[in-house]
């Protein structure tokens, strides 16, 4: 055997366990229950939890058959059921533990930490077997090898890193465009209905598509939301000129996260998101007033067709939605 | 009268004269008189018929008088607002009765959000004030027909998860919205509050009115709200049906705190 050359993966002993003193492990017996009436009354209280435990199963197995699952969805079946089941472990596992703690003898057993670790002779061999081992694979002399194992250790990533690819395909232009398009009529998002001027009432709110929308999901973005407020409520000129005659379109969708909105205070004219609790104030261009959006919500631009029916005047002049990095 | 004149054109003498002269005079006050007479016939025939409609109707004095002792002091003598509270001249009766029914009106202190509270008045009284209010301005009426029980439920649920769950929460239980502000719960809502609520669109809450929501649709979306009202909570409690926060918050305080406690007892002294 070779003398070590240098050690590897051991701690420097400096206490050879041999010569440590192994305190010896003590062991108290302690009394619980001091008098024999202390005695009596725990062993009752573990027999009543027991009794209780035994109770709240036969009420399980009971409720079982005479509650029927049909009441109510089950609800009383599954009142029962799952209440005595859990009364019933609870009591029981009670039981053990009063039993435990004031039946049982306590014993004290107090062993001290000792290092856990091989002779010292045993890590010597384990080091130099380890080391010899290192030695023999030769890496140094058989360089075809060192290099053809580096270009397979080299490579072992890039499979990971090509399947990132799935996190596409790339949107490209989907996120810019929704279903509105200049002369499309707006209809209500459940009757499918257009919208004439003078069906939504002052401080009114229509959630509305683009007509001839097929599936919300279809058309993600293109939900929006048209508005009729009071005469002079609208503070802002583009707002006015955008919409018709007080009433005016905007995107549904949030900018922050894309949820959904449309809590419309009627009197203060803010539009909260639920989610993140940003706030619009839709009457001054649907200005960001609180909350971690960063933009207005987009305003349609809309106008009344020959029929008096709303329509889009084009489609929206920004991206709807969350923000994205190619966003304009 | 005046047709007396041409009957005696050639009378020249001074007693004559005299006489002539007092019998226009006389004719004269008969003209006025009957004049006055006619035009008092006309304002007592007239005028009074088309406001005693308004003021003599008991109901409409009995409501003016609640007003006056209940809701001048923040509407406003003749209901005309103020720096306090709304105009209610147009607001109709559904208004009122949404308002006071609920017993948000009249309100105990000034805040962001009227609750709900036990009414101060009974129903007459309630009745008596939407009329009163009503006299003052065309506005929605109170809604007649509330047979929802026959409206298909489905469709009201797809109404009420587009136009009103945003903010009462897609059971209804209510929800949070700006500055203190709260869409309160439907749970205690009649079908003619909620109606009415609709239609009248009170405190924050959007109008939904009888073109852009059918009175068949506000009927099935009440029905809806009554539906999922009386739908058992199978699973246990319900935690006020708000969605997964409150039941995360249970699980996470009181069932791991409750077994952070009894862990805690088990391995203590005994």
């Amino acid at each position: 055997m070779p003398p070590p050359r240098k050690r590897v993966g051991r701690r420097p002993t400096d206490d050879n366990p041999a010569t440590v003193e192994r305190a010896s492990d003590q062991h108290i017996l302690e009394q619980t229950a001091e008098t024999e009436e202390e005695e009596r009354f725990a062993e009752l209280q573990v027999a009543a939890l027991f009794l209780v435990g035994t109770a709240m199963l036969i009420f399980f197995i009971v409720a079982y058959f005479a509650i029927s699952i049909r009441d109510n969805l089950g609800q009383y079946s599954n009142y029962a059921l799952g209440g005595s089941l859990a009364l019933a472990l609870f009591a029981i596992g009670g039981g053990f533990i009063v039993w435990a703690k004031k039946l049982l003898p306590h014993e004290k057993a107090i062993q001290d930490r000792h290092d856990f670790h091989s002779p010292e002779a045993e890590e010597i061999e384990a080091e130099n077997t380890f080391l010899a081992g290192v030695d023999d694979m030769g890496l140094g002399k058989h360089k075809i090898l060192r290099r053809s194992l580096l270009g397979a250790l080299g490579l072992f990533p890039l499979p990971l890193v090509i399947m990132l690819r799935d996190l596409g395909p790339l949107p490209h232009r989907s996120l810019l465009r929704t279903g509105w398009r200049a002369g499309v009529r707006l209809v209500d998002l459940d009757t499918r209905l257009p919208i004439k001027l003078g069906t939504v009432e002052i401080g009114g709110l229509v959630t509305v598509m683009p007509e001839g929308f097929t599936d919300v999901d279809e058309d993600a973005l293109a939900p929006s939301m048209l508005i009729r407020f009071g005469p002079g409520q609208i503070m802002s000129k583009k707002e006015r000129e955008w919409g018709v005659a007080d009433h005016v379109v905007y995107s549904k969708i949030c900018t922050h996260a894309g949820c959904p909105i449309s809590l419309l205070e009627q009197q203060t004219h803010h539009l909260l998101c639920p989610c993140h609790q940003s706030t619009f104030d839709m009457v001054n261009d649907a200005k960001v007033i609180f909350g971690p959006a960063a933009r207005p919500l987009p305003q349609l631009r809309i106008g009344l067709d020959s029929e008096g029916y709303f329509i889009a005047k084009g489609p929206y002049s920004q991206a709807v939605g969350p923000s994205f990095w190619e966003r304009r | 009268m005046t047709k007396v004149e041409p009957v005696t054109p050639v009378e020249s003498a001074e007693p004559a004269r005299a006489g002539r002269s007092r019998r226009r005079r006389i004719a004269s006050l008969g003209v006025l008189v009957a004049a006055l007479g006619t035009i008092a016939t006309l304002y007592a025939g007239l005028a009074p018929a088309a406001s005693s409609a308004s003021n003599n109707d008991p109901a409409i004095q009995a409501g003016r008088q609640l007003f006056l002792q209940g809701c001048s002091t923040c509407h406003g003598l003749n209901a005309e607002g103020g720096a306090r509270a709304p105009s209610l001249i147009g607001v109709g009766a559904a208004a009122v009765d949404f308002q006071v029914g609920t017993g948000r009106m009249p309100a105990q202190a000034h805040g962001p959000e009227m609750p709900r509270k036990r009414p101060v008045y009974d129903e007459t009284q309630i009745q008596e004030l939407a009329t009163y209010v009503a006299s003052l301005g065309a506005g929605p009426a109170i809604p007649t027909n509330l047979d929802y029980q026959s409206a298909d439920v489905a469709y009201g649920g797809a109404l009420f998860r587009t136009n009103c769950a945003q903010c009462h929460n897609f059971a209804g239980s209510g929800g949070a919205l700006t500055y203190g502000k709260y869409a309160p719960s439907l749970s205690d809502a009649t079908p003619r509050q909620i109606y009415e609520a609709m239609i009248t669109g009170p405190e924050n809450m959007p109008v939904f009115g009888d073109k852009q929501i059918t009175p068949p649709e506000k009927l099935a979306i009440i029905d809806y709200v009554k539906t999922i009202k009386a739908e058992p909570n199978p699973g246990g409690a319900g935690l006020g049906r708000v969605g997964p926060v409150t039941e995360t918050a249970v699980s996470w305080l009181v069932g791991i705190g409750g077994l952070v406690i009894i862990t805690m007892w088990i391995g203590s002294k005994a």
